[in-house]
C-alpha cells in the first residue's frame, strides 16, 4: 500500500517528526510549527494509509506523570519504507526536522 | 487523575460541537484524544510560567483546529454524500424543489404580471358592465371587425348598450421617443374610449383624457422603455413615422385587451372602418342577450350576416377564462388518471401503520400535487396570456391554453401518483436499493420481481415482473405447414 501513497510536504514533515521520536499530536505541532487543523487531519491520513499506527498509552504512565492518558503515534514498517523514499524526494526534510530523541 | 481545570471548559464545548460531525461510535475516542492533548498543553503552560490569559487564548486557538479535523472525518466517512442522498430522497426535498420552481417563476417573470392583472380588480369604473364586441366566423374562431355604420345603428337602437367606443385590433408598431426607437404593441381608439371605460385617473391628469387626438402610454412602457422620464406630456412621439403628441401616462395597473398593449393612440379617423367595439352595458347584462339584441337590430337595419355572427364578451368574464380552462384541464386529468389507475393506487395505504403516518402520507401527496398544479396554472397564464397581444379578444389564451392545461394537469397527476407509489409508506422517502429476485423463466413466474428497500429500514416493497409473452423470443413456435 505504501508504494502508491503520495504525500504532501507537510505530511512528509509530520512523518519525519514521528520518525524522530515525537509521538504526540501537540509535540508534532511544536516541532513542525504547523497548526492543529493541519497536523491532525494529516495524522488521520497517514494512519488510514497504514504509514503510522495510533495507540492509547498505559494508565500507569499517565498517573505517574500526573496527566491524562494520551494517544501516541508510531511508524509502521510501511511508514519507514516510505520515509526512505521521502528523504530522497525531499532532500531538505532532514535539515528541517530536529535530531532524533529517545523515548 | 484530578478533574480538568475550569479553563478547559470552553475547549470541551468546542470539542462537543465539532464531534457532531463524527459518527456516534467514534466521538468518545476522538474527543478524548483532543482533550488529553489540550490538558497536557495547559499543564506545560503552567510549568513554563506563561500568563494564564495568553496561555488560555493560545489554547483556544489551538483547539479551534478540531473543527478541521472533525470535518476531515465527516468528509472521509462519506457523510456529505450520504447526507445529500438522504435529503434528495426525502419528501421535504420534493416539496422544496417545487417551491423553488415557483419562486424561480415568480422572479423570472417579474413578479407574475399577467397573473396579477387577472386576479386584481379591473381598472375600469363598474367593470362588470364593460364588453368587447367583434364578429366571429360560424366555422372558424378568427375575430373580425364590426362595420362602422352598423356600430352606430347599435349605439342608437340598442336598449342594453349605454355607451360605445371603437378600437382597432392590437398590432406592433415602430415607436421613436426620447432619441430611442422601440417596438411596441399599440391600438387606435376613438376619443370617447377612456370615458366609455371609465378610467380612474389622478385629478391633475383627468382633463387630458378628453383630448381628441394624442397618445397615451401604458405605465409599464413608460417605466421600462422610457425609464420613467418626467415631463413627457405634450412632447412628440413618432409612431410608424407619424408624429403624435403624448397626452400622458396611464395609471399603474391599467390594461385593456392584453397586458402587452403599450400605446393607446386617440384618433377617431385612424380607427379602421371595421373595428372592435368597446361597449358599456346596463347592469346585469348577459352576453347571450346582448348578442341576440345586436343580431336583431342588425337585421332590422337591413344588415345581413352571411358567414359571421356578432360576438360579445364581457371583459370581467373573459379575464377569468384561464381559471375555467384550468379547471377543465384538471377535470380531464382526473378522468385520465381514473381510467388508467382506477382506485388501485390507493391500495398501498392498507399497510398504513398508524393514523399519523396516514396523515403524513395524504398531506405530502396533497401539497406535492397542489404545488405542481399551481406551477402549471401560473406557467399557462404567464406564457399564453402574458405574451398574447389579443388576449381578451382571443378568450385569453385560446385553444393552446386548453391543450396546455389538459396535458399539464394530466402529467402532474400521473407524476405525483407515480412518485407516491415509489415512496416508503411510513417516512415517505423514496425507496432505493433495488434487488432483483427470481427470474422470469422459473416455474413460479409471479415470484420473479424487484424489491425496493426503505433507506430508513421501515419496509420493503415487492414489485412483481409481469413479462408479456410476446416479448420473449422462445414463446414463438414455428409450425411446419
Amino acid at each position: 500500500m505504501s508504494e502508491d501513497v503520495k504525500l504532501s510536504h507537510s505530511a512528509a514533515l509530520i512523518l519525519r517528526t514521528i520518525d524522530c521520536g515525537y509521538f504526540y499530536g501537540f509535540d508534532i505541532m511544536d516541532v513542525t510549527g504547523l497548526p492543529s487543523g493541519t497536523v491532525y487531519p494529516a495524522l488521520r491520513r497517514l494512519e488510514r494509509d497504514g504509514l503510522i499506527t495510533a495507540k492509547w498509552e498505559d494508565d500507569a504512565t499517565a498517573i505517574a506523570e500526573q496527566r491524562p492518558v494520551r494517544r501516541y503515534y508510531r511508524m509502521t514498517r510501511a511508514g519507514k519504507q516510505s520515509m526512505v523514499r521521502l528523504v530522497e524526494k525531499y532532500p531538505l526534510l532532514e535539515k528541517l526536522t530536529p535530531a532524533k530523541r529517545g523515548k | 487523575m484530578d478533574f480538568p481545570p475550569i479553563v478547559l471548559l470552553p475547549c470541551r464545548i468546542l470539542l462537543s460541537l465539532a464531534a457532531l460531525m463524527l459518527p456516534q461510535n467514534a466521538r468518545a475516542e476522538w474527543t478524548g484524544e483532543w482533550f488529553a492533548e489540550l490538558w497536557c498543553r495547559w499543564i506545560a503552560i503552567q510549568e513554563l510560567g506563561e500568563s494564564q490569559a495568553s496561555g488560555a487564548w493560545h489554547l483556544y486557538i489551538t483547539c479551534a483546529g478540531c473543527f478541521r479535523d472533525a470535518w476531515w472525518h465527516f468528509f472521509e466517512s462519506g457523510g456529505i454524500r450520504l447526507l445529500i442522498l438522504d435529503w434528495v430522497r426525502s419528501p421535504q426535498w420534493c416539496v422544496g424543489a417545487l417551491l423553488a420552481l415557483l419562486t424561480g417563476l415568480f422572479f423570472a417573470t417579474g413578479f407574475l404580471p399577467a397573473t396579477r392583472d387577472i386576479v386584481s380588480p379591473l381598472p375600469y369604473a363598474n367593470a362588470s358592465t364593460i364588453a368587447v364586441i367583434s364578429r366571429t366566423g360560424r366555422m372558424e374562431a378568427t375575430r373580425k371587425g364590426i362595420p362602422d355604420d352598423l356600430a352606430w345603428q347599435w349605439k342608437k337602437k340598442s336598449r342594453l348598450i349605454t355607451a360605445l367606443a371603437r378600437c382597432s385590433f392590437p398590432k406592433p408598431m415602430r415607436i421613436t421617443a426620447l432619441n430611442g426607437a422601440h417596438e411596441a404593441v399599440a391600438i387606435n381608439v376613438t376619443d370617447n374610449f377612456f370615458s366609455t371605460l371609465g378610467v380612474k385617473m389622478p385629478p391633475h391628469a383627468a382633463h387630458q383624457l378628453h383630448r381628441r387626438e394624442g397618445v397615451w402610454l401604458s405605465n409599464a412602457f413608460w417605466r421600462t422603455q422610457l425609464h420613467s422620464a418626467r415631463g413627457l406630456t405634450d412632447e412628440t412621439l413618432t409612431v410608424n413615422g407619424r408624429e403624435l403628441t403624448i397626452d400622458g401616462v396611464l395609471p399603474p395597473g391599467f390594461w385593456f385587451l392584453a397586458p402587452t398593449v403599450s400605446l393607446y393612440i386617440v384618433d377617431s379617423s385612424a380607427v379602421p372602418p371595421q373595428s372592435m367595439l368597446v361597449v358599456r352595458c346596463i347592469e346585469h347584462g348577459k352576453a347571450g342577450a346582448l348578442q341576440r339584441e345586436l343580431q336583431h337590430v342588425a337585421e332590422n337595419a337591413g344588415y345581413e350576416f352571411a358567414t359571421t355572427a356578432p360576438h360579445a364578451m364581457f371583459v370581467q368574464d373573459a379575464v377569468k377564462t384561464p381559471l375555467w380552462l384550468f379547471i377543465f384541464g384538471l377535470f380531464v386529468g382526473v378522468v385520465m388518471v381514473t381510467i388508467a389507475h382506477g382506485s388501485r393506487w390507493m391500495n398501498c395505504r392498507e399497510t398504513s401503520p398508524s393514523l399519523r403516518a396516514n396523515w403524513r402520507w395524504w398531506g405530502f401527496f396533497f401539497w406535492k400535487t397542489t404545488l405542481g398544479l399551481l406551477l402549471v396554472l401560473l406557467i399557462g397564464i404567464e406564457a399564453f396570456v402574458g405574451c398574447n397581444q389579443q388576449a381578451i379578444s382571443e378568450a385569453l389564451g385560446g385553444p393552446a391554453l386548453i391543450w396546455f392545461y389538459m396535458v399539464g394537469c394530466t402529467l402532474v397527476l400521473f407524476a405525483s401518483i407515480s412518485d407516491q407509489q415509489s415512496r416508503c409508506r411510513v417516512c415517505q422517502r423514496l425507496l432505493g436499493f433495488p434487488i432483483r429476485i427470481g427470474c422470469p423463466g422459473c416455474l413460479f413466474l409471479d415470484w420473479a420481481g424487484t424489491e425496493f428497500l426503505c433507506p430508513q429500514g421501515h419496509g420493503v416493497l415487492y414489485v412483481p415482473h409481469h413479462v408479456t409473452c410476446w416479448e420473449e423470443a422462445d414463446r414463438w413456435v414455428l409450425l411446419e405447414v
